[in-house]
C-alpha cells in the first residue's frame, strides 16, 4: 500500500502543500519560540558567568522566605551591614571582599529622563574598589569617586548620546540630585547588562540613593590563591552571625540562571501558548482537507477496495499520507523557525536587549518536540477522514453517484454535545480550582471542538441568515454564494470552525481586557475621592516617593496622600498590601469600614478585606502576625474590616507601618486634593513636579484613560500573536474554496454557458467566502465572549468584576471577516472564472 | 467587491430583445467554418469548411457519426468555443468581433441551452433555474411569456422543487423552459434526450416542436436518434467535418434511409 500514498502524494502536490503550509507555519511559531528563549536563556546565562569570573563567594543575610522572586530583582533579603565586610576581610584565605550594593534610579538628562527602548530598569550599583569582584569594566574616565560622580554604561551613553563630563540628575531615595559623567563601563565585554541601563558611584553615594549608609546589599568574596571554594566556605561560615550566609559563585550564579529562567520560561509558555492556537487552527484544516479529499476520490478508493484492499489497508493508505505530509510539513516548519528565532533576536536585539550573542541554541528537545507535535497533529487530524475513507464500498468503484456513507448525525450530535459539556465542566471547574490554568485551556479547547462537531447542524441556517442580504445586494450571484455556503454543511462548517477558533481567542481576550478596563475604571470612580492621581503613568519609569514633599507644598494642594503595595509571609505563602497615609489616606480614598475603623491604622493596626476577614475567622482585636523579608515577624492588631476593594488587597495598613519593615519604601501614587481642580491647578502641579519627568499628573479620567491604554497594547501584542492562526484559518478558507470550486467545474461551466460573466462568477465565490467567513466570526466571538465571560465571572473576586461586551472589536472583527472573506476569494474566484467554458460543458 | 458595474447591464449591445423570428430571416449562419484541434500531426479537423444557415422559427436537426464534428458546430455557433477560420453569425452579429463578455452576453440574451445531462443549478429551484439567464442580466421576465412557457411545459407545480427533487424528464422539461424563457433568438440542444427514455424524450422533442410551431422560436439540435430527428424541419447530416446531406421534412424512415446511404 505504500506506493498508493506516494502516488496519491504526488498526484495532489498542491493540496497537500497548502495543509502542509499550515503544519509548517504552526511548527515554525512552536520550534522559533523554543530557539528563541532557549538562545536567550543561553546568552544571558553565558554572561552573567562570564562577568563574575573574579568572585569565589558570596556572603549576604539569608533569605527569610526562601528565593521567591527571580528574574534580575534581587531576592528580598535584609542588608548586610559593613561590620560584615569586616569580619570577611580578616578570614584567613579571603584575598578580597567588597560590599556590593544593588538598587534602582532615575536618571535625567536634559529634562528627560535617560531610558532604553526596552523600558529597561536603570540599575544603581556602587562601585567596588577591587575589580575583580565586580562585573563593571572602566571603559573610558575614571572611577567614581565621593558625591556627585557618576559612571554609565557604554550601551545608554551611546543610545542617549551622552558623554564624560555631562550633567545629568539621579533620582534616588533623596529625590534629584545633581551628578557629572565622570566614567564609561562596560558590564564584562559587553556594553551592558540585558538592555538595562546601569549606573555606577562610590559606595557612600550609593547608599544614599539606594540604601542605608552603612550597609551593602551582599559581600562578594575572591578566595586567595590555592583555597579551594570549600574551604573558603567553611572558614567564612565559621566566622559570620547568625542570619547570615555564604554561598558559591557557583550557587550564585545557579540561582541568578534560575531566576532568569523562569523569566524566561514563562515567556516561553506565553508564545507556545499562541503556537498551540496555530496548530490546534492547523487541524481543522487538516481535517476538512482530507476530508475533501477522500470524498473526491471515493472511486479511487473504492477501486483499491475492489482489487482486494481491506479496509484497513485503505485507512492505513490515507494515514499514511498524512504522516508523510506531517512529517515533511513539521520539518519544513522546524527550519523556518529557526531562521525566525534570529529575525526576533534581532529585532529585540534592536529594541534594547543586548546581550552578546554566543549564536542560535538549537536543543535536541526543540527538534524532537517539533517533528512529534507536529506529526502527531497532522495524524491525528486525519484519523476520522481516514476511517471514513476505510468504509468507502468497493461497489462505488463502478457507480457515479456512490457516496461514502456519512457518520450518522444523531452520533455526531451526541458525540458533540458530550464534548461540548465536558469542556464547559472542565473549563468552569479549572477556574474554580486554584490552580486550573491547564484545565481551563483544556475545557477550552474541548469546547470549541464540541462546538465545531455541532456547527454543521447550524451552518447552513446560519450561511441563508447570514447571507440574507446578498440577492438584495449583488442578485442571483449573492443568492448562489450564499446557497454554495449552505450546501455543504459539513464542509462549511469545518472551514469556518477554523476562524471560529482564532476569533474565538480574540473575542475572549477582548471581553477580558474591556471588562478589566470597565473594572479598573469603576474601581476609580467608586474608591477614588482625590482631584489627581500623580503616577508614573505610561513613562513606566520608578515612581520616586521624595516627589511627596513637593506636591504637599504645591499650592492649591489641600491633601497629598501617598499609596503603595507591597507583601508580607505568613510563614507559607506571601500575600500583597497596601499602604496608605493613615490620616490623608481615607481622605482621598474611600474606604468602607465594616466594623473597626480606619483610625486603628495610626496605631499601627491592620485592616483586612471583610471576605478575607470571613474565611480566615479574623476579627478586630485578633493579632495577625505579619512577615516582613528585611524585619522579620511583627504582631499586628486587626483593627476593622473592610468590603473587599480591588486597589487596596486585602490587608491594609500605613505607610509608616510599612516604612519601618523595608529599606526603601517604593511607593507607587500620590493622590492629591486641590481647592479647585482646573486645568491651572494641573499645570501647576505638573510644574512643581518638573524635576520628576517620570512622574505624570492625571485627572481620575486621565489615569482611567492611561489604564485602559496600557490594557490596549497588550492586546495590540495578544492581537498580533493570533495573526498568524487567522492566517492558517485563512489559508482553509481559500483550500476549501478552491477545492469546492474543482469539485463545481460542470456547474460552472453551465453558469458560465448560460450567461454569468467570469466578474459575476468572481462575485459568487466571494459571496460563498464572505458567508463562510462571517459563520466562523459569529461564531468564533459568541464563543469567545461566552469564554470571557466565564473567566470574569469566575474571577470576580480578583480584579475583573465588571462584564464588559467589547461592542467595538465585534463590530471591527466582523468587517475584518467580510474583508478576509474576500481576500481568502481572490484566488478560487480567479481559479473559477478562468474555467474553460467548453472543457466544463463537455465534461457531462 | 471592486467589480459592482456589470451585474445590471440590461441595455447593452446583444441585448436588446431579439427580433420576433420571422419566417425567412436567418437565425444564425455559418459560413466556411473551419475547427483544428491540436497542431501538427496529431492535429485533429473537426471542422473542415462547414457552410450553413438556420433560418428563423425552423427546426433543425444535426447528425452524423461519432466524431464528425456535430458538437464542434454547435458549440462553435453557440458562441462556447471560437473557430479556427470562418465566420458566425448570430442574427446580425458577428461572433468574432466579440471578446469574452460579449459573448457571455450573447448567450445569455440571445441563446438558449440544453444540454445532454447536468443542465441545472443544483442550488436553485425549477423556477430560478428557469429565470437565470434574466437573473443574470438583471432583467425582469415577460410575465405572460413565462407563464405560457410554464404552462406549455406543464412543470407550474414543481417550481419550487430543487433539481435533485425531479425526475430526468422533468429536469429536461425545466432545461427546455429555461432556454424559451428569455425568447432568445436561437436555441441549442446537444443530444437533449440522449439520457431519456422514449417515453419522456417524445414528452421533451415535442416541446420543442410546439415551440417552434407554436411560439414561433428556432431550434437546433444534435442527436443519434432518427426518431427524435424526425421532429425537425429539416436534417443537417455531417461527416469527417464536412455536411453531406440535407434533408427536409424528414420522417424516421428517410433518416435511416439516408444515414444507411452514408453508410454510418
Ligand atoms: N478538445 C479537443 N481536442 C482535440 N480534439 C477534439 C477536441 N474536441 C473534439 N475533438 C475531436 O474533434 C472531432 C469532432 O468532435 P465532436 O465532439 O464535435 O464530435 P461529435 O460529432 O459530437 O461526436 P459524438 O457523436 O461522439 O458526440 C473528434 O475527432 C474529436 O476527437
Ligand atoms: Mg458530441
Amino acid at each position: 500500500m505504500w506506493s498508493v500514498t506516494i502516488k496519491s502524494l504526488a498526484a495532489h502536490k498542491l493540496r497537500l502543500a497548502l495543509t502542509a503550509l499550515a503544519v509548517v507555519l504552526g511548527v515554525a511559531f512552536m520550534s522559533g519560540t523554543f530557539v528563541l528563549t532557549d538562545t536567550i536563556k543561553h546568552d544571558i546565562n553565558g554572561l552573567i558567568s562570564q562577568t563574575t569570573a573574579g568572585r569565589s563567594a558570596v556572603v549576604r543575610a539569608t533569605a527569610p522566605y526562601g528565593d521567591s522572586s527571580g528574574g534580575f530583582a534581587q531576592d528580598v533579603r535584609p542588608l548586610t551591614p559593613e561590620s560584615i565586610q569586616q569580619i570577611v576581610r580578616s578570614v584567613p584565605g579571603v584575598a578580597a571582599a567588597d560590599g556590593t550594593l544593588q538598587g534602582q534610579v532615575t536618571l535625567i538628562h536634559d529634562g528627560k529622563v535617560v531610558k532604553t527602548k526596552g523600558n529597561a530598569p536603570t540599575i544603581a550599583l556602587n562601585w567596588e574598589p577591587d575589580h575583580q569582584l565586580t562585573s563593571l569594566t572602566l571603559r573610558a574616565g575614571h572611577a567614581p569617586i565621593g558625591p556627585g560622580q557618576l559612571v554609565i554604561d557604554a550601551a545608554t551613553a551611546k543610545a542617549a548620546s551622552l558623554r564624560i563630563g555631562d550633567a545629568v540628575t539621579v533620582i534616588g531615595n533623596p529625590g534629584p540630585e545633581p551628578f557629572t559623567i565622570v566614567g564609561i563601563v562596560g558590564f564584562g565585554k559587553a556594553n551592558t547588562l540585558a538592555g538595562a541601563t546601569l549606573t555606577a558611584f562610590d559606595t557612600e553615594t550609593a547608599q544614599s540613593l539606594v540604601g542605608k549608609p552603612g550597609y551593602f546589599t551582599a559581600i562578594n568574596v575572591a578566595a586567595a590563591k590555592g583555597v579551594s571554594s570549600d574551604t573558603l566556605l567553611s572558614a567564612i561560615g565559621a566566622r559570620i552571625p547568625l542570619g547570615f550566609e555564604v554561598v558559591s559563585e557557583a550557587t550564585v550564579v545557579a540561582q541568578t540562571s534560575a531566576g532568569i529562567d523562569s523569566f524566561i520560561n514563562t515567556f516561553n509558555t506565553f508564545l507556545l501558548f499562541f503556537a498551540g492556537i496555530a496548530l490546534f487552527v492547523g487541524a481543522f484544516l487538516i481535517f476538512n482537507t482530507f476530508s475533501i479529499l477522500v470524498g473526491q476520490r471515493t472511486r479511487e478508493l473504492a477501486l483499491l477496495r475492489a482489487v482486494g484492499a481491506n479496509r484497513s489497508q485503505v485507512t492505513r493508505s490515507v494515514l499514511g499520507e498524512a504522516t508523510l505530509t506531517g512529517l515533511a510539513g513539521s520539518i519544513v516548519g522546524l527550519l523556518v523557525g529557526i531562521p525566525l528565532a534570529a529575525g526576533l533576536y534581532s529585532l529585540l536585539s534592536t529594541l534594547g536587549l543586548s546581550i552578546p550573542s554566543q549564536g542560535l541554541r538549537i536543543l535536541p528537545r526543540t527538534i524532537i518536540v517539533s517533528i512529534v507535535v507536529g506529526t502527531l497533529i497532522t495524524v491525528a487530524s486525519v484519523i476520522l477522514p481516514a476511517r471514513r475513507a476505510g468504509r468507502v464500498p468497493p461497489v462505488a468503484a463502478m457507480r457515479d453517484d456512490a457516496v461514502i456513507e456519512e457518520t450518522s448525525l444523531r452520533r455526531r450530535a451526541v458525540i458533540g454535545g458530550a464534548v461540548l459539556v465536558v469542556g464547559v465542566l472542565a473549563l468552569i471547574s479549572g477556574l474554580s480550582a486554584s490552580n486550573g490554568i491547564g484545565l481551563v485551556g483544556l475545557g477550552a479547547a474541548l469546547t470549541f471542538v464540541g462546538v465545531a462537531m455541532l456547527v454543521p447542524f447550524i451552518a447552513a441556517p446560519m450561511a441563508r441568515a447570514l447571507g440574507s442580504p446578498l440577492p438584495a445586494l449583488q442578485g442571483v450571484t449573492g443568492r448562489l454564494g450564499r446557497e454554495n455556503a449552505a450546501r455543504n454543511p459539513r464542509r462549511t462548517a469545518a472551514t469556518a470552525s477554523a476562524l471560529m477558533v482564532g476569533l474565538g481567542v480574540v473575542g475572549a481576550v477582548a471581553t477580558l481586557a474591556s471588562s478589566a478596563s470597565a473594572s479598573v475604571g469603576s474601581l476609580v470612580d467608586r474608591t477614588f475621592n482625590a482631584d489627581y492621581v500623580i503616577t508614573t503613568g505610561a513613562n513606566q519609569g520608578l515612581f520616586s516617593s521624595a516627589a511627596e514633599s513637593v506636591v504637599r507644598s504645591a499650592p492649591g494642594v489641600i491633601v497629598s496622600s501617598p499609596f503603595t503595595q507591597a507583601t508580607w509571609h505568613d510563614g507559607k505563602v506571601s500575600h500583597g498590601l497596601s499602604a496608605i497615609d493613615a490620616v490623608t489616606g481615607p481622605q482621598v480614598l474611600n474606604i468602607d469600614v465594616v466594623t473597626g475603623s480606619v483610625a486603628a491604622l495610626a496605631r499601627g493596626q491592620v485592616l483586612v478585606d471583610s471576605t478575607v476577614a470571613r474565611r480566615d475567622h479574623l476579627t478586630v482585636g485578633d493579632v495577625l502576625p505579619m512577615g516582613f523579608a528585611e524585619t522579620g515577624v511583627k504582631p499586628v492588631t486587626i483593627g476593622g474590616t473592610y468590603k473587599p476593594n480591588q486597589l487596596l488587597d486585602s490587608y491594609l495598613i500605613s505607610t509608616a507601618l510599612l516604612s519601618q519593615n523595608v529599606t526603601t519604601r517604593q511607593d507607587i501614587a500620590i493622590l492629591v486634593k486641590t481647592t479647585r481642580a482646573s486645568a491651572a491647578q494641573q499645570a501647576a502641579l505638573k510644574s512643581a513636579l518638573a524635576a520628576y519627568p517620570q512622574l505624570s499628573v492625571e485627572t481620575g479620567a486621565q489615569f482611567k484613560a492611561d489604564q485602559k491604554k496600557q490594557i490596549n497594547s497588550f492586546l495590540a501584542i495578544v492581537y498580533v500573536l493570533l495573526a498568524l492562526s487567522i492566517i492558517i484559518a485563512l489559508i482553509g478558507v481559500i483550500n476549501t474554496l478552491a477545492l469546492s470550486v474543482l469539485e463545481r467545474t460542470h456547474e460552472i461551466g453551465l453558469l458560465r454557458a448560460v450567461g454569468m460573466y467570469r466578474r459575476q462568477v468572481r462575485r459568487m465565490i466571494r459571496a460563498e467566502a464572505v458567508v463562510v467567513s462571517l459563520i466562523g466570526a459569529v461564531l468564533g466571538l459568541a464563543l469567545g465572549i461566552g469564554l470571557g465571560a466565564t473567566i470574569v465571572h469566575a474571577a470576580s473576586s480578583s480584579g475583573i468584576d465588571e462584564l464588559a461586551i467589547p461592542w467595538r472589536t465585534i463590530i471591527v472583527v466582523l468587517v475584518a471577516a467580510a474583508i478576509f472573506g474576500v481576500f481568502a476569494a481572490v484566488f478560487p474566484a480567479r481559479r473559477a472564472a478562468k474555467l474553460d467554458v467548453l472543457t466544463a460543458v463537455k465534461a457531462t | 467587491m471592486a467589480d459592482e458595474s456589470d451585474d445590471r447591464p440590461a441595455q447593452e449591445g446583444p441585448t436588446a430583445t431579439p427580433p420576433e423570428a420571422i419566417p425567412g430571416r436567418i437565425a444564425a449562419q455559418v459560413d466556411d467554418a473551419v475547427k483544428v484541434y491540436g497542431r501538427g500531426e496529431t492535429s485533429v479537423r473537426a471542422l473542415d469548411g462547414v457552410s450553413v444557415s438556420f433560418p428563423a422559427g425552423r427546426f433543425t436537426a444535426i447528425m452524423g457519426p461519432s466524431g464528425s464534428g456535430k458538437s464542434t458546430l454547435l458549440h462553435c455557433t453557440a458562441g462556447l468555443d471560437t473557430l479556427t477560420s470562418g465566420r458566425v453569425m448570430i442574427g446580425d452579429t458577428d461572433l468574432s468581433s466579440l471578446d469574452d463578455r460579449g459573448l457571455t452576453a450573447l448567450r445569455r440574451d440571445r441563446i438558449g441551452f440544453v444540454f445532454q445531462t447536468f443542465n441545472l443549478v443544483p442550488t436553485l429551484t425549477a423556477l430560478e433555474n428557469i429565470v437565470l439567464p434574466m437573473d443574470l442580466a438583471g432583467r425582469r421576465p415577460d410575465k405572460a411569456w413565462l407563464d405560457s412557457v410554464i404552462d406549455t411545459l406543464a412543470i407550474r407545480d414543481r417550481l419550487k422543487h430543487k433539481p435533485n427533487e425531479l425526475s430526468g424528464g422533468q429536469q429536461q422539461r425545466v432545461a427546455v423552459g429555461r432556454a424559451l424563457a428569455s425568447r432568445p433568438q436561437i436555441i441549442f440542444g446537444d443530444e437533449p434526450t440522449g439520457n431519456l427514455d422514449s417515453r419522456v424524450s417524445a414528452e421533451v422533442l415535442g416541446l420543442l416542436r410546439d415551440a417552434v410551431s407554436r411560439l414561433d422560436q428556432t431550434v437546433v439540435i444534435v442527436t443519434h436518434d432518427p426518431v427524435a430527428a424526425s421532429y425537425a424541419d429539416r436534417v443537417l447530416f455531417l461527416a469527417d467535418g464536412k455536411i453531406v446531406d440535407d434533408v427536409s421534412g424528414p420522417t424516421p424512415e428517410s433518416i435511416i434511409d439516408h444515414m444507411k446511404r452514408l453508410g454510418s
